[in-house]
């Protein structure tokens, strides 16, 4: 029990209805799912132990993710295809696992090394792209994109490390890349609101999770 | 109901709902008319089909008689009973958002022995039948492989009088206590037993507050509702359960009640500071104890069914006493509205003519009428009046005990006679002790004997 934990980590989807889901409802049904693979899985100590669980991001509400990474821990090493087949016989269908492998204990925590998320945005039909691509030259022109997050404003202009639309004009797609750390966190939905679209509108899904080591 | 449903299962549905889903099929296949299907499902042990009847009243409103519409309608339904508890579902939905009862539930034991006299669970899952502890075991084993649950809940209507509790709390214990989930072990009786009980959980007790059941507060109320409970042992409980570690009381009392006087509801109050007293003796100031008051509502097939509901005036009194008598004391208070109770008093205690009430509230934009922030009640009132019904004449009436009942022709099992004795028994204060230890004859074992299993191992709490 003592001895040196087995880290998984685990690349996943999350589409379908369960992208409506939260963090905290997400972390839920890994749990209930990992209990219910009997792996030897491995909890904090204490008086009320939790599993050991390390979701990379919070996904917001309503994306799609196609390359989410999460980390759990074992208290003994079985074979990648056991845990890999245990894990796919428990999980709802809209989580699909996409990949799994061992990692260093040593290595920094998942939240420790994320640096930025991409995200690909399908626009609205009645959205001009060429009109939007527009305003939003227009937009990154600027010196301060300065938004409103609760009480304070934050600055999105130096949150945005690339932003462009591809595919004008037959399908026209958004790709934004953010800063996802902890300190500085980019949310898409922001910018889309500042181009005067109702993020509810489009389909937005992160892409990929860019971490420190990569 | 008539108005929106076809028909009823009454009781337990665990067998009956087979048999009704086979004869539907039946009809449905030899395409036999919707009159007939009824007919044919009304012949079904415990299926009521409210159409079926027809309901003759008098002249100021009240019912004088139900009768069957047609040949071969039973003239009343007797609810079905299954007489072991079937095997326990373990395959459930794991809800993807949490819910209210996020946790493997398990019906340990059902029904209730005690015959707290305002209690409708108590007299409608007579007899009292348990699961065995191996069988339990196997069904928290099963359940936790399917769900993945962190949690699971032993429920009945009073888990302290599971004849073999202690043995299932430490075998849960020895069982399960690696494997990382928490046991809830609510509805326990006020006795330092169900504190030990709790200990044998040890580690596996889910954080958060105890919870007791005292209902009613003076000694007077108590052996009206026949819950009595020695104030020693309240004390002595409530003593046990904050140095054996919890720092969070939660009390559940009713205010409405027959009889009832304002020294009754003064009595919860100072049953509260008793508490919390106590609490702090022992705990210090981080103790928390927290009053739950519900409004009683006379209901159908108890002792109590005859009484009127307490006037909305009467029960704002009582509630604006509670919260003078707990002001500035720490204790905190929940209560409900006493129009939402007024609504809830209509809809149970009504006769086939509120399906038409209904029907015109909703029209008329009466929903979700639990939530706190709609004000439906004109609604409701204005359905009242378009339908030519008083809404007083179902809440506020003493029902004589000669009339006929909107639901006397549904039989519980339990008889009008054990219900007359039992309502004596409280207006001369009288308890009945549990019926385990002495059988009141209330009707079951007449309706339900010949369903007894003659296995030992299976247990009824009936003698
Ligand atoms: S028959 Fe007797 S023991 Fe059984 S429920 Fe009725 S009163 Fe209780």
């Amino acid at each position: 029990m003592n001895a040196e934990p087995i880290r998984v980590r685990v690349t996943y989807a999350k589409h379908g209805n369960l992208r409506f889901i939260g963090h905290l409802d997400l972390q839920r049904l890994f749990e209930r799912a990992l209990r219910r693979t009997n792996l030897p899985l491995r909890y904090t100590q204490g008086f009320s132990p939790h599993l050991r669980l390390n979701l990379a991001s919070a996904l917001p509400l309503g994306f799609i993710g196609i390359a989410e990474q999460m980390d759990f821990w074992l208290d003994e090493q079985l074979p990648l295809e056991e845990i890999s087949a245990r894990l796919w016989a428990a999980l709802p269908a809209e989580l699909i696992l996409k990949d799994l492998r061992f990692v260093s204990n040593q290595s920094p925590s998942l939240q420790a090394s994320l640096l930025s998320s991409d995200y690909e945005v399908i626009l609205p039909m009645e959205i001009d792209p060429l009109d939007l691509q527009g305003k939003l030259a227009a937009l990154l022109a600027r010196d301060t994109i300065p938004v409103q997050r609760r009480k304070k404003s934050v600055d999105l202009k130096s949150l945005i490390l690339d932003c462009g639309i591809s595919g004008i004009p037959a399908k026209p797609v958004m790709t934004i890349s953010m800063k996802s750390t902890p300190l500085e966190n980019g949310r898409p939905d922001e910018l889309l609101t500042l181009l005067s679209m109702d993020p509810a509108d489009c389909v937005i899904t992160r892409t990929k999770l860019n971490f420190l080591e990569e | 109901m008539a108005d929106f449903i076809d028909a009823f299962v009454i009781g337990e549905a665990e067998e009956v709902a087979l048999e009704l889903l086979g004869s539907f099929e039946e009809c449905k296949r030899s395409k036999v008319s919707k009159q007939e299907t009824l007919l044919k499902l009304s012949q079904i042990p415990g299926v009521y089909v409210p159409s079926l009847y027809d309901i003759i009243y008098a002249q100021g409103g009240s019912i004088t008689r139900i009768i069957p519409a047609m040949q071969d309608v039973p003239p009343f339904v007797i609810k079905r009973i299954v007489p072991i508890l079937p095997p326990h579902p373990t395959h459930l939905i794991v809800p993807n958002i949490e819910t209210v009862h996020d946790r493997l539930s398990i019906e340990i034991m059902r029904g209730c022995t005690r015959g707290c006299r305002f209690c409708h669970a108590g007299i409608v899952n007579r007899p009292v039948r348990q699961r065995p502890v191996s069988e339990i075991l196997q069904i928290i084993e099963d359940g936790l492989a399917s769900t993945g649950y962190e949690e699971i809940g032993l429920l009945s209507l009073s888990s302290s009088d599971h004849t073999q509790i202690l043995e299932l709390t430490r075998a849960v214990y020895e069982k399960f206590h690696d494997r990382r989930i928490f046991v809830s072990l609510p509805s326990l009786r006020i006795a330092s037993f169900s504190v030990e009980l709790m200990d044998e959980l040890r580690d596996l007790r889910p954080g958060g507050g105890f919870t007791l059941a005292p209902e009613a507060a003076s000694p007077r109320m108590q052996a009206i509702i026949n819950k009595p409970l020695d104030n020693t042992v309240i004390e002595e409980t409530v003593r046990m359960i904050f140095e054996h570690g919890w720092l969070s009381l939660k009390l559940y009392y009713m205010i409405g009640l027959p009889g009832e006087t304002l020294e009754d509801v003064q009595a919860i109050v100072d049953a509260g500071k008793r508490v919390l007293a106590i609490g702090r003796q022992i705990r210090g100031n981080r103790v928390r104890v927290h009053l739950s008051v519900g409004n009683f509502i006379p209901k159908p097939h108890t002792p109590f069914q005859w009484y009127p509901l307490n006037s909305m005036d009467e029960l704002q009194t009582k509630l604006d006493l509670l919260k003078t008598g707990v002001y500035r004391t720490g204790i905190k208070l929940s209560y409900n509205i006493p129009e939402t109770t007024l609504l809830e008093a209509w809809l149970s205690r009504g006769d086939r003519r509120l399906g038409r009430v209904i029907h015109r509230a909703w029209q008329l934009g009466a929903k979700f009428d639990a939530w706190g922030e709609n004000d439906n009640m004109p609604f409701w009132r204005q359905a009242f009046t378009d339908c030519g019904l008083d809404p007083d004449f179902y809440a506020y009436r003493q029902r004589a005990v000669e009339e006929t009942l909107p639901w006397d022709h549904i039989h519980t099992g339990v008889t009008k006679k054990h219900l007359l004795r039992e309502l004596e028994f409280s207006q001369a204060g009288k308890t009945s002790p549990d019926c385990r230890q002495q059988c009141y004859a209330c009707g079951i074992l007449n309706t339900f004997g010949d369903k007894r299993p003659v296995s030992p191992l299976v247990y009824w709490g009936c003698p």
